[in-house]
């Protein structure tokens, strides 16, 4: 049967983006068409003012249903923001049938005890998946159908989100109107989107960073070992800048662009940059040290590899990372963004490529549009599974990141 | 995290038994020598532990207390300058430095950043410092930059993960530490002259906490000093002898490189003044230093002081200071705190046409994201630029 194409929405804190896909042979996947604006009411990836997100969200759909000619009706919509938790649960049953041979009721029940968490009220559950069984005291199992055991058990990774905030973002999109048909954590989507089996396998980290927020998922083994988001993104680099600087918003940002590192270039920390010719408030002097903007971009970013370093070294994920570390979103164009993450993490670093998609060449070539790509491979991976009879074991598959 | 507090006078009653306990602990090569040459000028001192990976080095520190540590990691024979190594070793390791550190209140570390053991094993031991309730203090000296750039880059990077793991670290640029020495002075001589300077300060601070002095510093001054302190602290010390020794003591302290000249003091939102004398030390002595010091810092700076007789220092004074630059309020108060208001403030803003320097204010320092939720981790506002965090003085404002 074909599939419809999908609309993965992201209300990201820089820009609005829907972009439109369809599943072709395989895995592949086709991007039809991009629709995009810049964000307003919408800081530190949380919806600050509903309006002006709503009229965003509008543009941004409107958009794309005449760039890709398909009619919205549903979408698929992203989430991100610090609010977004996750926590390692694990569920353990005895297998009580005949010869103590595992089935699928099993390992079904298994998952489901292990999905069963006491959460706190206000916390909303987004994913909840499968690291890895155990099966007595064997673990790192990926698929215990079929084998002995007398108790069988799970690792699950539940991630999970602030209620309010959550629902907010969905209200926004219900007003446009459209409806909601799936709900993701961003960076599960860019993970899925830039990282090949093999990668999963050997281990990587995949960073997003974004305007208002960068996230992260660790593969390690196969299965996701890893997963958050820490508020800080790429407006408080230009927030910085223009602290430090004295220079307006918008003159922040496009010296952020034109000169920002992520290591400070010393031979050239001397030189200075012209800003004569332009209002703001640096009436005072007309010339910015780049050594100064430097120091004030390549810290901030620091500061975020660091905090999630330490993150994964409290899990001891650091030495599972074979294939290394993939930037992803609008913040890995800061220049040498890789070097500094090889020096942070003392791991091989490049640029997060989309995988296995083809279509808008602006849309699959560059890092940005990860996460929205990889929506619609979730999207088309989960819609391919409720046709299929053998529905279990396929979901327990991508789940653990199979395919 | 408080300690109960408990009555210093009640414990008095056993004279000479220490109120806080107090361990000194080397660190790596630079660590273990400058422990080891300090346990030589002290004729009593708090107890003195060298910890090293390289056995051999640690056989020099003689009638010393020595732990080898990484004996499968490293086996003995150092890490040659690897920061993985050292903290291989320091984990493996760990049950012999829990051991060790059992009890202390106080646990003051000497490591020289950069070498592979100072920089990799002693944030594992602050770490397990830090779990098993002591408050932290470290002395970290920095490398020469005649030492190389690998070796000042591991530096900058161990200090940095230090200052969120310890309550406070001092920081001792090696050079600024052999300022005052003669450049004609032997190597083995400049080195004994600067680590005498720091066990001078360690020997005090110890005397200090473990008995009465006239006037009485305890080891509650010194734990809201370094836990206030934001994790960094500047150590100063100044010596005076004749008869106009407290003048020469003051004046030797306010152009000591280790304060910056002087600015450190000024600056210092914190201090905590120690000074040392004979049976001769007078009144008018503590106070002309005292108000000398309280005149030049800051108008609400939090100075707490202690005063010690040494009767074998007869006309010979002895100042030591440690100051801290910022003074936090306590993590959950700051925390609980609304950040509403400063939206007036910027509102009532002056132009920006005075000519001084912009006095810290978090309305401004958070900018855009006035009035978002604030993004703490770790006790850091994150929506105030790093750099201002961080203290990293840009050359336009300097």
């Amino acid at each position: 049967m074909e599939l419809p194409p999908f609309i993965a929405l992201e209300l990201g804190t820089t820009k609005v983006r829907a972009l439109a896909g369809e599943a072709r042979d395989d895995d592949h996947l086709m991007i039809l068409g991009l629709g995009e604006c810049a964000s307003r009411g919408i800081s530190k990836s949380e919806i600050i003012d509903f309006d002006a997100a709503l009229s965003c969200a509008r543009t941004a759909l409107h958009l794309a249903e005449e760039n890709a000619g398909v009619s919205i009706k549903q979408v698929h919509l992203l989430v991100k923001g610090g609010h977004i938790r996750t926590l390692v649960n694990r569920g353990s049953i005895p297998i009580l049938n005949r010869g103590g041979e595992i089935t699928r009721d099993d390992v079904e029940h298994v998952m489901d005890t292990a999905r069963a968490v006491n959460l706190p009220g206000d916390q909303e559950i987004l994913h909840s998946i499968g690291q890895h069984f155990y099966v007595d005291d064997q673990g790192g199992i990926i698929n215990p159908e079929g084998m002995e055991g007398a108790k069988l058990a799970v690792d699950m990774l539940m991630i999970h989100g602030s209620r309010t905030r959550l629902r907010n973002v969905v209200k926004v999109v219900h007003s446009v109107p459209v409806d909601v048909q799936d709900v993701s954590f961003s960076g599960l989507c860019t993970a899925l989107a830039v990282l090949g089996p093999e990668d999963k396998t050997q281990g990587a980290l995949v960073l997003d960073l974004g305007g208002g927020a960068t996230d992260y998922v660790a593969y390690a083994g196969g299965a996701i070992a890893a997963a958050g988001s820490i508020s800080v993104g790429g407006d408080h680099v230009t927030n910085d800048l223009a602290r430090g600087l004295q220079v307006t918003l918008p003159q922040a940002e496009r010296l952020k662009e034109e000169f920002g590192s992520a290591v400070v270039d010393l031979a050239h920390r001397g030189d200075h940059v012209d800003l004569s010719g332009e209002g703001g408030a640096a009436a005072r002097s007309r010339f910015v040290r780049l050594g100064d903007l430097q120091t004030i971009t390549s810290l901030r970013q620091e500061e975020t590899f660091t905090l999630i370093r330490e993150e994964l070294e409290r899990q001891d994920i650091l030495h599972h990372l074979g294939s290394g570390v993939f930037l992803t979103g609008g913040g890995a164009y800061l220049n040498k963004a890789t070097v500094l993450a090889e020096r942070v993490f003392n791991l091989p670093c490049q640029m997060g490529q989309p995988r296995d998609v083809s279509g808008l060449a602006v849309a699959t070539d560059g890092p940005e549009y990860a996460a929205p790509i990889g929506m619609l491979r979730y999207a088309i991976r989960t819609a391919r599974r409720t046709q299929r009879t053998s529905f279990i074991a396929d979901w327990i598959k991508i789940l653990l990141g199979q395919r | 995290m408080k300690l109960p507090e408990t009555n210093p006078r009640l414990l008095d009653v056993h004279a000479g038994t220490a109120r806080c306990r107090m361990l000194v602990m080397g660190v790596g090569g630079a660590g273990s020598n400058m422990v080891c040459r300090m346990a030589q000028t002290w004729r009593n001192g708090p107890p003195v532990l060298a910890v090293n990976t390289d056995t051999q080095a640690l056989a020099a520190c003689e009638g010393l207390r020595t732990l080898p540590i990484g004996a499968q990691t490293t086996r003995g024979l150092g890490t040659s300058g690897d920061t993985t190594g050292g903290r291989l070793a320091a984990e493996e390791s760990l049950t012999a430095l829990q051991e060790a550190m059992a009890g202390t209140d106080l646990l003051i570390l000497v490591t020289g950043m950069g070498g592979g053991t100072g920089t990799g094993a002693t944030p594992v031991i602050a770490k397990a410092a830090r779990a098993m309730g002591a408050t932290l203090l470290v002395f970290a000296t920095l490398p020469f930059p005649f030492e190389g750039d690998r070796r000042r880059r591991q530096a900058e990077e161990g200090l940095r993960g230090l200052q969120r793991l310890a309550d406070a670290v001092v920081c001792l640029p090696n050079e600024r530490l052999l300022q005052g020495v003669d450049s004609q002075t032997g190597l083995e001589d400049a080195f004994r002259q600067s680590d005498a300077i720091l066990a001078t300060g360690i020997h005090h601070l110890w005397q200090l906490l473990s008995s009465t002095g006239i006037v009485n510093l305890t080891f509650a001054d010194v734990r809201e000093l370094a836990e206030r302190s934001g994790g960094t602290l500047s150590y100063g010390f100044a010596e005076g002898s004749g008869p106009a020794r407290s003048a020469t003591a003051l004046r030797a302290l306010m152009e000591s490189p280790l304060l910056e000249n002087g600015r450190l003091l000024t600056e210092a939102k914190g201090i905590l003044i120690n000074i040392t004398g004979g049976p001769d030390l007078t009144l008018a002595d503590l106070e002309g230093i005292v108000g000398q010091i309280t005149s030049m810092a800051k108008p609400n700076a939090h100075i707490s002081m202690g005063a010690l007789i040494d009767p074998a220092r007869r006309e010979h004074l002895t100042i030591t200071v440690l100051t801290s630059e910022a003074w936090q309020e306590d993590r959950f108060e700051a925390a609980a705190k609304p950040a509403a208001e400063p939206v007036e403030i910027r509102k009532n803003a002056a132009p920006e046409t005075q000519g001084e320097l912009p006095l810290p204010d978090p309305a401004k320092d958070r900018g855009r994201f006035t009035t978002a939720t604030a993004t703490l981790i770790n006790g850091e506002d994150l929506d105030i630029p790093t750099y201002i965090r961080r203290g990293v003085k840009l050359s336009s404002e300097r």
